[in-house]
């Protein structure tokens, strides 16, 4: 099975709503400034659930903001 | 320019794991990840200091039972107060600290060190109370159990850190 790995948009999308700061996201979603760091560098894989929020945060569907590629 | 040493600080500490600057939260560090930095070095220090005055005495003569049992209460009580004081500077400075509520980076981070920690622990004790019995002076495998249990908290802990430093892939 090939490797694939997840990827994100989480920063461009975070530019695209005014610089919002990771603390404020990760506020908005419950989840720590150092977890939306983590996330954001591909360093940690979040939760279907913490996916969704941070998807909701943005107003975008779910594949707009994760990938899944090899 | 404060806010250009904290930068400096944290890129120093990211790349040389200064344990004065993780301790004094000069670091965007998280209080779990700066009290496990502290305690693997306590532990490392303490018990690494322990067992070298225990083979020193041991290699001169007999130690007594007092001698003994003063140089381990010297060895835990300073990890006691070691690990008393990091909570208390950690805590007193992120009192209003965002991450003061662990979340699901940090339990899975906590789980899997755990785990880790576990099979250690197992392994060290499956020596002490399978194997050594057989030879072995009852000293000897309090020492033993004492190693064993100090190895297992610095991999709980060193695991920590490096799932904070190298993240999960969950």
């Amino acid at each position: 099975m090939p490797e694939r790995r997840l990827t994100n948009n989480i920063r461009t999308l975070r530019f695209l709503a005014e610089e919002m700061t990771q603390a404020e996201l990760g506020k908005r979603v419950g989840v720590t400034r150092q977890t939306i760091a983590a996330v954001e560098a591909g360093k940690y894989s979040p939760t279907l659930e913490c996916a969704f929020r941070i998807a909701e945060v943005f107003g975008k569907p779910l594949d707009e903001v994760f990938g899944w590629e090899s | 320019m404060l806010d250009m040493m904290s930068k400096i600080i944290d890129i120093m500490s990211n790349e040389f794991y200064f344990p004065i600057t993780i301790l004094f939260g000069v670091t965007s560090m998280l209080p779990r990840e700066r009290f496990a930095w502290v305690w693997v070095t306590a532990l490392v220090v303490v018990f690494g200091t322990y067992f070298t005055v225990v083979g020193i005495q041991q290699s001169q003569a007999t130690p007594s039972f007092v001698a003994r049992m003063g140089t381990l209460a010297i060895a835990l009580g300073s990890l006691g107060i070691i690990a008393g004081v990091t909570h208390l500077i950690i805590r007193l400075g992120n009192a209003r600290h965002e991450a003061a509520v662990p979340d699901e980076r940090d339990h899975l981070i906590e789980w899997r060190a755990a785990s880790v920690a576990y099979y250690v622990l197992m392994a060290g004790m499956v020596l002490v109370g399978c194997v050594m019995p057989f030879g072995n002076s009852t000293w000897n495998m309090v020492h033993m159990a004492l190693l064993t249990i100090a190895i297992a908290e610095i991999a709980h802990h060193g695991m920590i850190v490096l799932g904070y430093r190298r993240g999960w892939h969950a």
